[in-house]
């Protein structure tokens, strides 16, 4: 089986820092690490036929040609497994291997890559690619290796890989169900124990990172803005015409304001499956607070916008609350709204 | 949903009982609300003072919308 | 406080013209049945008994609940609902092992919508669906209710909540005159301790808001419940009814308030893992931020005057129940009290969102109970016990689901337990 290694220019032995420029070029066999991967290798029937090296900075600097020149490699070498790495905790080497993965998986040939697990390229690459955690420096190069060298054999043979804890790379980030040794309690009972005795335990759901999102700049003229209001507490025309789903909603409705001074009761209901809904069907506003916004229209503000968008914030995935909110957005900023009221319930 | 409207260049004063949560979940605006069931108003109020209530949190609402921040920030209805 | 839990273990079930024991084999009189449940918001009863092996669909469960009655000690099983308030815990509880009483029946939708409406459901007893459920090992005692017209929401709850301990007590009430002894006996009492060893706590959330979810503590309804101490032997003696109708994955039954596996496993480990100390009992899904703080904060507190070095967490429902969890489980972290929490997921379809709706940074360790949102196919059962459709989406109004044929679900929010809370099933989710 036939095997193309990627490497940079420190492990390709072409420099440090100051090579970081070389432009991409293919070496005959192994090189470097990759000697050792080969050796790895030749038990399973397979070796390293080829080792692209590059500098680190060149796939930036030239992405096409970088692009372009991964491509006619793997053409021109027809691999059954492109490995890449190991990039350990280096940014730069870390998201090229993972491109040069990415290509490897357009033209339909398995890859597999190593790097540490805060590397960047990670959390950019993890759903799509099969990613080795090593250490942050090259102490671990021979334990990624041999991860490298027997994964890499799976894949080219194109057997499926087993699970993430068993068969040694990056979980994607997809959660599923199964049963498992013991009851939950039961393995909850274990981890308190553990706990108290001061014995490792492992987390079976992982706190979360922290995505931030730089603040949009403010309105600028608040006095001649247009303003929209969004709502997630699935206030709708009474009788939800459009059929709202009151949980799990992955879809968003729109309904004119053009004309209404406020929200008569009986006229709207909320229909949202997460809270106590008696409230705002008696007084709408408490939930969408169109009184107050045309109390203030015209003078606290500009004008507000005649559509008003609505869904139910209950068991949304954040997947689909994104892809809501972004296409939300395309309608309000077609049509020239500044900024956003968002009601949550 | 909020980020992404402000990701898109929309700055969004989301409306939030639960304003750590809110922020927690990427909100970079949050006015705190009332109730959960109630967040813009209060219906334990009598009428007028419960829509005097209301300007106040689309006011903060309004304050957040024209401020320039860097950091999420809670706005307190005045 | 000493609790002598006695089991009788129930084998076979079937109807006849009294209700009594003999060896293992319960024999049940419809009359007795039709008169526990009799209430005047409900016409009749169908009876039906489903054994471990059979494969039925049992749709529109409202609540399930264990056959027990004190022999002995001061009360008798679930106080404030049947009888006077008086407290329990202690002396000697006889159990119909293997027996579960389920409280059925398609209460009526009068015009309510959102969360606040009885939520129609189903579990297995074979095959793929059983894995999500106590009940496919259970003798299941079917009591499906006929509602009549004519009646208000909080009616069909009394009802509904009366027919499962009524019936439960009257079915339990054969272990007093059988001759055999109990196939075994448990002894539950917290005083033993080894003050070597650390002390924990149980902090059990349930779900109390209104009449269609629930629970009860000596009779009295939770919905303004702040956290309070609560023995686990009174939940052994019924103390904590769930009395909410219908309900989907995330309820909790009394069965489980009966059968909790994290008191089971907290005492099965006292004096020699550990000294339980107790249960903190609390609600969630509060709906003003500051009224978390508050549950948070007592919570914390009464672990601390206990001098807790531990505390397990479990989920009493969906949604933002888990905000007072977890600001509970970040004030213990601050005071040194080490604790684990079980959650069930919420990663979206794919598994591939973050799983929780909210998290501190102090909650290190989390043991998963299962997804809510992962569609699941489940076979055909060989039949249907109840209706062989159930209501779904009442914000459009209702759309019935058909469940007599094999069922592709886009998610598990109908099927009766599935979230797991208390961890009795050995679901839970990994990450691919």
């Amino acid at each position: 089986m036939r095997v193309v290694h990627y490497l940079n220019q420190f492990y390709g032995r072409l420099g440090g820092e100051e090579a970081a420029g070389t432009p991409l070029r293919m070496m005959d066999g192994a090189l470097g690490p990759g000697v050792r991967l080969n050796e790895l290798l030749a038990a399973s029937d397979a070796a390293v036929v080829a080792t692209l090296v590059c500098g680190d900075n060149f796939p930036s600097e030239q992405p096409e040609t970088f692009r372009s020149g991964v491509r006619q490699a793997f053409e021109a070498l027809h691999p059954d497994v492109v490995v890449a790495g190991p990039a350990f905790n280096a940014g730069r080497y870390g998201l090229a291997s993972a491109q040069v993965c990415e290509i490897a998986r357009q033209l339909g040939t398995p890859s597999v890559t190593a790097m540490h697990v805060e590397n960047p390229a990670v959390s950019l690459h993890r759903r799509d690619l099969v990613i080795v955690p090593t250490t942050a420096t090259a102490s671990g190069m021979q334990t990624a290796l041999s991860t490298l060298a027997r994964l890499a054999v799976h894949l080219a043979k194109r057997e499926p890989l087993g699970p993430p804890w068993v068969d040694g790379y990056l979980p994607h980030g997809f959660r599923r169900v199964e049963l498992r040794d013991a009851p939950a309690a039961e393995r909850a009972l274990n981890m308190l124990a553990a706990r108290l005795r001061g014995e490792s335990f492992q987390t079976e759901i992982p706190l979360p990172e922290i995505t931030r999102v730089e603040p949009a700049a403010p309105v600028a003229d608040l006095k001649t803005a247009r303003l929209a209001i969004v709502s997630t507490s699935a206030l709708v025309p009474h009788g939800n015409p459009d059929k709202l789903r009151q949980s799990y909603s992955t879809e968003w409705r729109q309904y004119s304001l053009d004309g209404l001074s406020a929200l008569e009761p009986g006229q709207w209901e909320s229909i949202h499956g997460g809270y106590d809904t008696s409230a705002a069907n008696t007084n709408p506003h408490l939930v969408v607070p169109l009184d107050a916004l045309r109390a203030l229209e015209g003078s606290a503000y500009g004008q507000l916008h005649p559509a008003y968008f609505v869904t139910a914030g209950v068991g949304t995935p954040v997947s689909a609350a994104q892809r809501m909110g972004g296409e939300i957005a395309a309608e309000l900023l077609k049509a020239g709204v500044q900024g956003v009221i968002l009601t949550a319930t | 949903m909020s980020a992404e409207l402000e990701r898109r260049g929309l700055p969004t004063a989301m409306i939030s009982a639960l304003p750590p949560v809110a922020l927690e979940l990427g909100a970079n605006r949050v006015v705190r609300g009332v109730k959960i069931p109630h967040p813009c108003g209060d219906p334990t109020l009598d009428a007028a003072t419960d829509r005097l209530l209301r300007q106040r949190i689309v006011c903060a609402a309004l304050d957040g919308l024209s401020r320039s921040i860097s950091e999420p920030t809670m706005f307190e209805p005045g | 406080m000493r609790l002598e839990l006695a089991s009788f273990p129930v084998s076979e079930v079937a109807f006849g013209a009294a209700t009594r024991l003999d060896g293992s084999r319960l024999e049940v009189s419809r009359h007795d049945m039709t008169q526990a449940v009799a209430h005047p918001a409900i016409d009749g009863v169908d009876l039906e008994v489903i054994h471990p092996g059979e494969s039925v669909r049992i749709t529109q469960i409202s609540d399930v609940v264990e056959p027990r009655i004190k022999v002995s000690g001061s009360g008798q099983v679930f106080p404030g609902l049947l009888g006077p308030v008086e407290a329990v815990g202690a002396g000697r509880t006889n159990r119909l092992s293997g027996l579960a009483v389920l409280v059925c029946g398609e209460v009526p939708w009068l015009g309510a919508s959102g969360l606040f409406v009885p939520r129609d459901n189903f579990l297995d007893t074979d095959a793929r669906g059983a894995e999500f459920t106590p009940h496919g090992q259970t003798i299941n005692l079917v009591l499906r209710l006929g509602f009549p017209a004519g009646h208000t929401h909080e009616e069909y709850q009394r009802a509904v909540v009366l027919a499962g301990v009524r019936a439960a007590r009257t079915l339990a009430a054969v272990t007093l005159t059988v001759p055999d002894a109990p196939a075994d006996v448990v002894m539950r009492d917290l005083a033993d301790v080894r003050p070597e060893l650390p002390r924990v706590l149980y902090a059990y959330q349930v779900q109390s808001q209104g009449v269609f979810m629930r629970t009860y503590l000596y009779g009295r309804s939770l919905d303004e419940l702040l956290p309070t101490l609560v023995h686990p032997n009174e939940l052994a003696d019924g103390a904590l009814v769930a009395g909410g109708l219908g309900g989907g994955a995330v309820k909790l039954t009394t069965w489980l308030h009966q059968n909790n596996p994290i008191v089971d496993g907290m005492y099965r480990r006292h004096a020699s893992e550990w000294n339980f100390g107790g249960v903190i009992l609390h609600r969630g899904h509060y709906y003003q931020y500051e009224d978390k703080q508050r549950v948070a904060l007592q919570v914390a507190r009464a672990a601390q005057l206990l001098r807790a070095d531990g505390v397990i967490f479990s989920l009493g429902g969906g949604g933002n129940n888990i905000t007072e969890v977890m600001l509970a489980i970040q004030a213990c972290e601050r005071l040194g009290i080490k604790t684990v929490l079980l959650a069930w997921e919420h990663a979206g379809p794919a598994g591939a969102d973050y799983p929780l709706p909210f998290a501190v940074p102090e909650a290190v360790a989390i043991v998963s109970t299962g997804s809510m949102d992962e569609p699941v196919e489940l076979p055909s059962m060989q039949r249907v016990a109840g209706a062989h459709a159930i209501r779904t989406r009442p914000e459009v109004g209702g759309l019935p689901l058909a469940v007599d044929g094999p069922l592709q679900l886009p998610s598990r929010y109908e099927l009766f337990g599935d979230a797991n809370p208390v961890g009795w099933q050995r679901t839970g989710c990994r990450e691919y």
